[in-house]
């Protein structure tokens, strides 16, 4: 399980990088995000729409209220001009991390890290 | 399982949503969808409804109470408002707004009921002066052509020149057509006069039928006039003398269901018949056409017309000019008006003695004018139509400006109560406002509401005209259809009209109750609602001035028509026109005319018996009257009349003596009136003593001998009051002068006669020597009365619409009152616990309103002033206008006024103070 400290840490970037390839709404977000950790990301509804909702109000994402066909009401979500520039700076911060941890963990012996003694 | 509802347990959850306070509807939807979505997917995997929705609806609820404040944290102002939240899209808000509209209404009957029903009263009689009007303006617009059709009137070369008339010498068709390629065909049109139809049946038994309306014209009459045909063909039916169409009414009643095409009419008096046969059976024409006839038949059959082709001059023949379909109507007149003069000095002038010089210098030249055949009923161009009554577009302007006022009264009481309720809704629209409803959607609300309540009021608006129509058409003499609003025209037109008025009405309640500031509008504190007067505010005080101004007008106005018309028709004529016998068609008799004089005078109860070729008003025989040494006509109108006339009708005599006091000698004779004497041309230094003119002559009608003045009538009104009173002639029935063909026998008959056996006596002795023609007979007071028919139906009519008006007016003002008043019961309640007297409360209240209407009496006293000297220049006899008039309307105003107050305010002053004190 990862962490709920983590969780909350990459909720912005995951959905922001989640807009970026289309408009979506909370359902399929979290959908896509299950899929693509190989179900080992799972957020709780909880969690996303508050997120969203502030993305919004910080003006990086903005959203629509669509019809659907059976009558339910959708709202939909797109990344701003902000919300883009917002992406660009949270992937720079995760990819300076990202390659921080690597070096790292290169000089490391690799059971240490692969973490298969502890099992 | 069974028992289990996905959709009520989401509702459920949803309501359970509801009271995190936390969450926005736009939240809790969006969590909704959500759950829909988990449940699909889990549907999907195999799971039954009810464990699909315990999963979904728990993992969403995981962790949620803990997040419940991050949805708080975030402002909503980037937020769109959910799409079906608030709309401006009216339809969409429907439900909300008939939810707003029916709590009004429910929680303000009085007022509701007020507006509503003033504001259908209102409109219903629009609706109705709306199908008036139209019906008014559609006169001839049935005929294919009738946008060709032009009718050919000439200058009214029988009174000096000034003004039109509608009717042509038959020599004026044949030119025109013959030297104007801009005429298609020509037709002309001719009253058969004695109409008196005998239909032979197989076994020789005659049926006499005495036929009005019958006409005679040109085989061109159907390429003119659109007719449906029954049997026969319009190319030949009048093509030979002694042809005649016939209605299929006309054919019923003759020949029942037989068919007429063939058949053979008589046509003349007794003796002197001829036959006729019939070559057509049509439609007759619908009730929106200038004329109509049951017959018509070819004009050749009048030897006459024959004889005097050519001339221009014998102007009973009404010619209508169908023009080429690409010919400019102004520019051809304008080639009419440069031509015509030349034709005028060969065939017109002559006649009158006016050489050519003298006519170049005179400016009333002669001219031919046409008119519109759409426009002869209206007789815009005021030359009147020979064959039957014409409307007038002044009582078009005159109905629709009526109802343009009612409409604008049931307006005003609108924007004044919706206004003046306003502190009731005051704290509706601070809620409104708080909760965020923009200024917009508020006055989208109320603009709505505004709109709902003029259709409600339409809806019971033609209820209104349902049930009034047929008295409506009573009234005015006409056959207005209920059906006719629901042409398709008529409905966009309605339904327009209907948005229109709830838009105007509406619209300044939606920005006077929007304006306000929602935290004043909580405490009730705006300016417009704490005013304590009943002087409500200005633009308030204003529309109450402005409806009364109207009603105030309308009063005055009314009482003035009604004088106007009483005058007509009570003034002293110059004659005796009650309890006056008129037996018509008396020259049928032929030499027993005398006969029947005689035993009609030996009948109980007949005071004296009279003959003559004419009766009043309708005494149009015309004719040139010259004075020995002058070289100048004047037109002087005449009646032939036996020895005993001027006394049964009681002219009175002024000078000289009767006929009667002649014996035999007496035919060239001649009585005249006051007017005559004025008029006629006498030479210059003619002794006039004090028995001028008795024993002077002229010469009449171009007859060899000249008359001899016997006698001098006071003026009398032959015609109408319309009219200035003209010269006028009576001679006597052994004169040379031409007599018409109609006679009259006009009996006077004591005040107390029993009418019914009377009249039956009549009618037998009329059969005894008739052999069943026709008995026909009128009275003269009744004749007169007709020609007032058509300003007593308008008086009528106004005054109905006045009395909606000052009905509206009161309403309104009874609703206001009654705000006002609500408003103030505390203030009462304890002017009354200080001792003011109940009267004294009464004075106090109305004094503000009071003041009002006396600003509106003193706005519409000149307006009414005005328009009512402007109808009355209608009348050559018309009353003075008392100014008294307007302050009795004024006062009668004040007294409606003061009578709703007074109802209203007692009430109010005679409450227990203690309860008034408890209201608020």
């Amino acid at each position: 399980m990862i962490s709920r400290e983590l969780k909350a840490a990459s909720t912005k970037p995951m959905i922001l990088s989640i807009l970026a390839r289309g408009e979506s709404y909370g359902y399929q977000i979290l959908q896509d995000i299950l899929e693509l950790s190989d179900g080992h990301w799972e957020w709780s509804e909880a969690m996303l729409y508050p997120v969203l909702k502030r993305l919004s109000s910080e003006g990086l994402v903005q959203s629509r209220w669509e019809v659907q066909e059976n009558g339910r009401k959708r709202k939909y979500y797109t990344l701003t001009q902000e919300g883009i520039l917002a992406l660009q700076t949270e992937r720079a911060h995760w990819l300076t991390m990202h390659s921080t941890l690597n070096s790292l963990w290169s000089n490391l012996d690799e059971s240490l890290i692969k973490g298969k003694s502890h099992v | 399982m069974s028992d289990f509802n996905l959709e009520n347990e989401i509702q459920n959850w949803k309501q359970k949503l509801n009271k995190y306070t936390q969450l926005e509807p736009g939240d809790i939807s969006e969590l909704e969808n959500h759950l829909y979505d988990s449940i699909d997917a889990l549907l999907e995997e195999g799971l039954d409804e009810k464990a699909a929705f315990q999963k979904a609806s728990k993992e969403i609820e995981k962790g949620f109470e803990d997040t419940l404040e991050e949805y708080r944290f975030t402002s909503v102002s980037h937020e769109p408002k959910s799409k079906w939240f608030s709309s401006w899209w009216i339809p969409q808000l429907l439900p909300n707004i008939l939810k707003i509209f029916l709590r009004n209404f429910k929680r303000q009957p009085g007022y509701s009921f007020i507006n509503i029903s003033g504001l259908a009263i209102g409109m219903a009689s629009c609706l109705i002066i709306f199908l008036f009007v139209q019906n008014e303006l559609s006169y001839d617009t049935f005929h294919e052509h009738s946008d060709r059709i032009y009718r050919v009137d000439q200058t009214l070369i029988w009174s000096d020149f000034n003004g039109y008339f509608s009717s042509t010498g038959p020599g004026v068709a044949p030119t025109l057509q013959a030297d104007f390629p801009e005429i298609e065909t020509t037709v002309r049109l001719q009253s058969v006069v004695d109409g008196l139809v005998t239909i032979v049946s197989d076994q020789g038994e005659a049926q006499y039928f005495v036929e009005p309306r019958f006409l005679s014209a040109d085989s061109t009459f159907f390429d003119v006039f659109s007719m449906e045909f029954i049997e026969g063909n319009p190319e030949s039916a009048l093509s030979l003398p002694y042809s005649v169409v016939i209605t299929n009414d006309t054919r019923e009643k003759y020949f029942e269901n037989e068919p007429g095409l063939g058949k053979s009419i008589l046509l003349g008096n007794p003796g002197e018949e001829v036959s006729y046969q019939i070559t057509g059976v049509v439609e007759k024409f619908p009730e929106n056409s200038h004329f109509t006839f049951d017959l018509l038949s070819s004009l050749t059959s009048n030897p006459n017309v024959k004889k005097r082709e050519n001339t221009w001059v014998w102007t009973t023949f009404v010619t209508y000019v169908l023009l080429n379909e690409n010919v400019y109507f102004p520019s051809f007149q304008e080639k009419l008006n440069a031509s015509i003069p030349a034709y005028a000095e060969a065939k017109i002038y002559p006649v009158f003695g006016i050489d050519e010089q003298s006519a170049k210098g005179n400016p009333k030249n002669y001219e031919l004018f046409l008119t519109p055949v759409t426009d002869i009923y209206l007789n815009i161009n005021d030359s009147g139509n020979r064959f039957s009554a014409v409307g007038d577009i002044f009582y078009v302007y005159v109905f629709s400006s009526i109802v343009l006022l009612i409409i604008v009264l049931a307006s005003i009481n609108f924007m004044n109560l919706a206004s003046a309720r306003s502190v009731h809704r005051a704290k509706e629209v601070g809620i409104r406002k708080t909760l965020g409803s923009s200024k917009s959607s508020l006055i989208g609300q109320f603009l709505s509401e505004a709109m709902l309540f003029s259709f409600v009021a339409l809806i019971l608006s033609l209820f209104l005209v349902y049930m009034s129509i047929d008295p409506f058409n009573q009234i005015a003499a006409k056959n207005l259809m209920f059906s006719e609003l629901f042409t398709v025209y008529n409905l966009l037109y309605i339904i327009g009209f209907t948005i229109l008025i709830g838009f105007l009405a509406g619209l300044y309640p939606a920005f006077f109750l929007t304006s306000f500031n929602p935290i004043e509008a909580f405490k009730g504190k705006t300016a417009a609602l704490t005013n304590n007067k009943l002087s409500f505010n200005g633009l308030r005080d204003s529309l109450v001035v402005l409806q009364f101004a109207i009603s105030i007008m309308l009063i005055s106005c009314s009482v003035i028509i009604y004088q106007q018309i009483d005058y007509l028709q009570n003034e002293n004529l110059g004659f005796d026109k009650e309890n006056v016998l008129i037996v018509k068609n008396v020259m049928k008799l032929g030499d027993q005319s005398e006969t029947f004089k005689q035993l009609i005078e030996s009948e109980s109860g007949v005071l004296s018996v009279g003959k003559s070729n004419a009766v009043p008003p309708y005494i149009y025989n015309e004719d040139f009257a010259r004075v020995y040494g002058s070289d100048k006509d004047i037109p002087l109108n005449s009646l032939i009349v036996d020895s005993d006339y001027i006394s049964t009708l009681n002219f009175e005599l002024i000078k000289g003596q009767e006929f009667s006091d002649y014996s035999e000698a007496n035919s060239n004779y001649v009585i005249i009136n006051e007017t005559a004497i004025d008029q006629l041309p006498w030479p210059e230094g003619l002794d006039r003593g004090p028995d001028f003119p008795l024993g002077e002559t002229f010469y009449y009608s171009g007859l060899d001998d000249p008359f001899e003045i016997i006698g001098v009538v006071k003026d009398f009104n032959l015609i109408s009051l319309h009219s200035e009173i003209g010269p006028m002639a009576f001679f006597h029935e052994n004169s040379e002068v031409f007599k018409g063909p109609n006679h009259f026998l006009s009996a006077r008959i004591s005040p107390n006669t029993n009418i019914t056996p009377f009249l039956s006596s009549v009618e037998e002795k009329w059969n005894s020597m008739t052999n069943g023609l026709p008995f026909e007979f009128t009275f003269l007071d009744d004749q007169l009365y007709i020609q007032y028919q058509a300003e007593q139906r308008i008086a009528k009519v106004v005054s109905i619409f006045t009395g909606l008006a000052i009905f509206i007016a009161i309403l309104g003002l009874l609703g206001l009152i009654s705000f006002a008043i609500e408003k103030r019961t505390k203030e009462i309640g304890i002017r009354k616990v200080m001792g003011a007297s109940a009267s004294g409360i009464v004075f106090l209240l109305s004094k503000d309103t009071l003041r009002l209407i006396l600003v509106s009496i003193i706005i519409s006293t000149p307006v009414s002033w005005m328009l009512m000297k402007d109808w009355l220049e209608n009348f050559s006899f018309k009353i003075q206008i008392n100014p008294i008039i307007f302050l009795i309307s004024g006062i009668s105003a004040i007294v409606l006024a003061w009578i709703v107050l007074c109802f209203q305010t007692v009430k109010a002053a005679s409450q227990n103070p203690v309860k008034s004190l408890k209201s608020e």
